[in-house]
């Protein structure tokens, strides 16, 4: 294949077009700079938001101050509930809560519906709990957020180029200058001139395991594209990253055989779903709405709130439990929800990502939520939220290379910031990358060479007559990150699928005869990457935490490892670590 | 076959095609065609932003939902 070559100078480039990266656009463009989002499928329908989303938790200052319910309560809430006690970024979560009710009101601004008139919450905003001791998600009409959003990215000017998978970051005299990508459906190689560029492509890792269901493509909380492209173009550029080592949990109770994003009891799904077991046990029980009558008379002293939110974590752990000792199978139902809060969750339901399929389903096969039940069972293996691996970077989201920022669930340290994460950060990092163009002089312009090598990478496996599909190198991949990652990792374990993985790296010859295929080679040739890194971090890491499990060293070590640990490319090809303490307010 | 176009309804706009996360539909001279459904994400935008509600994605038998209705008395 020959590869033409397109060279787009802008000021700010976005990679990744999903909330983080229209976010990050929008408010950039607000400086009246060249702005442009690169993306590898289509904005209006990409990245984990891309059939809608119902639910995004924030700081509600017109709700929250009726409670007296502060930002630092919302903070200790999120280490408790989500963050393994506080293991986080606790000055990003602290950007993420105070910014994240203007960024509500700007999808409201945007076209997003937030207010219904039959809502006895102030302002009319529907707000359920999910992560916190007290109601703190919106749910809203989120089924055509990426939609919108484009419609706002263009209607300001910003420049959207869709089907690219960005591959290399470029960088002179320690500085971002550039990027490169190539077209998914055109043998052309974009070169980017750009003095700032938004990582902004999905944080999650899909495709690293073995499907539980036996279908590779279809994964439950990212779009099956996530292959983790923005985490290795950002180390390979010199970049550090952190949490590698917390490699996704061994499958969450889901809805059995489709997986979903949302689920009982805390989410999409409320108020009314609750879990059983085989003899109708209830072991996950229901949520109720807030009385709002109530609002600002009584309050729960946060102590209190705090204790039932532990309580309420640990029924994760009891689902687990339950599905390991033999009360199986576990079911999901709506028994206990009236009409009204059965209607409310098929609501939610229908903007939830990936959950309007499911209810069209339901509804096109009579269920009848009222009577029937759903089995429930361990979802894929991923890393998602609660890894919360990505770029380092400083608190305005600014990596170690000058002019390279992350947004959204590509910066490292906050688990579950998901979409407001998403939002605030890359309305953040939008507007301080547009400052540091203002400032900084002269040209980006990326070598000749490195581009060269990057054209070289792709012509090699297109000019491969004979080789390896990429789906079978795939699944050598999943063969060995299951084999060698899991609940009982052991540093001999991890050295042997490090020293795997390396072989397979050099002795698969992936070929592709058109451009799609050529994606998806360097999709696997990222998840290589990535496995490596995730082996290498989990050796280096020597302690059992969160969702890392060594047979090995089996406890917690506090002392020496309340610490981020960060990986760095040294010149020689090797990895640096470091350890970086985490920092309580 | 998981996804399923109706010609008869169909109306040739490539919208199915110029969304789709996954890339899954090649745009033919009239009719789109899942060249890649082995590569289907079943988000179902296509189905969601279909004008003509002409696309079916159907969840092949193991990826069928687990429901087990209720006593009907």
């Amino acid at each position: 294949m020959e590869f033409e070559k397109e060279t787009v100078q802008t000021d700010v480039l976005v990679v990744g077009g999903g909330l983080a990266g229209c976010m990050a656009a929008i408010k950039a463009s607000e400086s009246g700079l060249r702005v442009t989002i690169a993306e590898k499928a289509n904005t209006k329908r990409s990245g984990s938001t891309a059939t809608g989303i119902d639910h995004l938790w924030a700081y509600i200052p017109p709700i929250h101050e009726k409670m007296d319910w502060k930002i630092e309560d919302l903070m200790e809430d999120h280490a408790l509930s989500v963050a393994y006690g506080g293991f986080m970024r606790w000055d990003l979560l602290r950007l993420m809560a105070e910014t994240s009710y203007d960024r509500v009101m700007d999808l409201e601004r945007f076209g997003l519906n937030f207010r219904y008139d039959d809502s006895p919450v102030p302002g009319k905003f529907r707000i359920v709990p999910q992560f916190h001791s007290v109601p703190s998600s919106f749910n809203f009409d989120g089924r055509d957020i990426k939609p919108k959003l484009t419609a706002e990215a263009k209607r300001r000017g910003v420049q959207i180029i869709n089907r690219v998978m960005m591959t290399d970051l470029f960088t002179r005299d320690g500085s971002i200058c550039g990027a490169a990508g190539v077209s998914t459906r055109e043998p052309r190689v974009y070169v980017f001139e750009a003095k700032a560029v938004v990582l902004a492509a999905s944080g999650r890792i899909s495709r690293l395991n073995r499907s539980v269901m036996g279908y590779n493509f279809n994964r439950r909380l990212s779009p099956t594209g996530s292959t983790g492209d923005g985490k290795i173009m950002a180390f390979n550029a010199g970049a550090e990253l952190i949490n590698m080592e917390f490699f996704g949990p061994s499958g969450t109770l889901g809805i059995k055989n489709y997986p979903m994003a949302g689920g009982a009891p805390r989410s999409t799904l409320q108020p009314a779903a609750r879990v059983v077991d085989a003899k109708g046990n209830v072991i996950v029980p229901r949520t109720y709405f807030y009385d709002w009558q109530n609002l600002g008379k009584i309050n729960v002293p946060a102590e209190e709130s705090r204790k039932q939110l532990a309580a309420e974590r640990k029924l994760r752990v009891v689902a687990a439990k339950h599905y390991r000792e033999g009360s199986r199978p576990l079911y999901m139902d709506f028994k206990e929800g009236t009409d009204e809060e059965i209607k409310y969750a098929e609501w939610s339901m229908s903007h939830e990502g990936k959950m309007w399929i499911l209810l069209k389903y339901w509804k096109d096969h009579g269920v009848d939520l009222k009577k029937d039940k759903i089995e429930m069972d361990k979802t894929s293996r991923e890393n998602a939220g609660s890894s919360a691996a990505g770029v380092w970077v400083d608190k305005d989201c600014e990596s170690g290379i000058p002019g390279l920022f992350a947004a959204g669930d590509e910066i490292g340290g906050v688990p579950w910031s998901a979409a407001p994460g998403a939002l605030t950060t890359g309305w953040h990092a939008g507007m301080i990358a547009a400052e540091k163009v203002a400032r900084t002089k002269g040209d980006a312009e990326p070598e000749g060479a490195a581009v060269e090598e990057a054209v070289a990478r792709f012509r090699n496996i297109t000019n491969r007559k004979e080789g390896d599909r990429w789906l079978d190198v795939e699944y050598a991949l999943q063969e060995i990150m299951d084999t060698y990652t899991g609940e009982k990792n052991t540093d001999e374990m991890l050295a042997r699928g490090l020293q795997r993985l390396g072989d397979l790296e050099a002795s698969s010859r992936m070929c592709a005869d058109n451009p799609h295929d050529l994606m998806r080679c360097l999709e696997v040739g990222s998840l290589i990457s990535c496995g490596k890194l995730i082996m290498t971090a989990a050796r280096q890491r020597k302690e059992s935490r969160a969702l890392l499990k060594r047979s090995d060293y089996p406890d917690k070590d506090d002392e020496n490892w309340f610490a981020f640990l960060g990986l760095k490319r040294d010149r020689d090809g090797g990895i640096q670590f470091s350890k970086k303490p985490i920092k309580r307010p | 076959m998981s996804i399923l176009i109706d010609h008869d309804l169909c109306n040739g706009c490539g919208i199915c095609a110029d969304l789709c996360p996954e890339d899954v539909f090649l745009m033919g001279e009239a009719y789109p065609d899942a060249v890649r459904e082995s590569e289907c994400w079943y988000c179902g935008a296509c189905m969601m932003d279909c004008p003509v509600d002409a696309i079916e994605v159907v969840f092949p038998p193991y990826m069928r939902p687990v429901i087990l209705k209720g006593d009907p008395t």
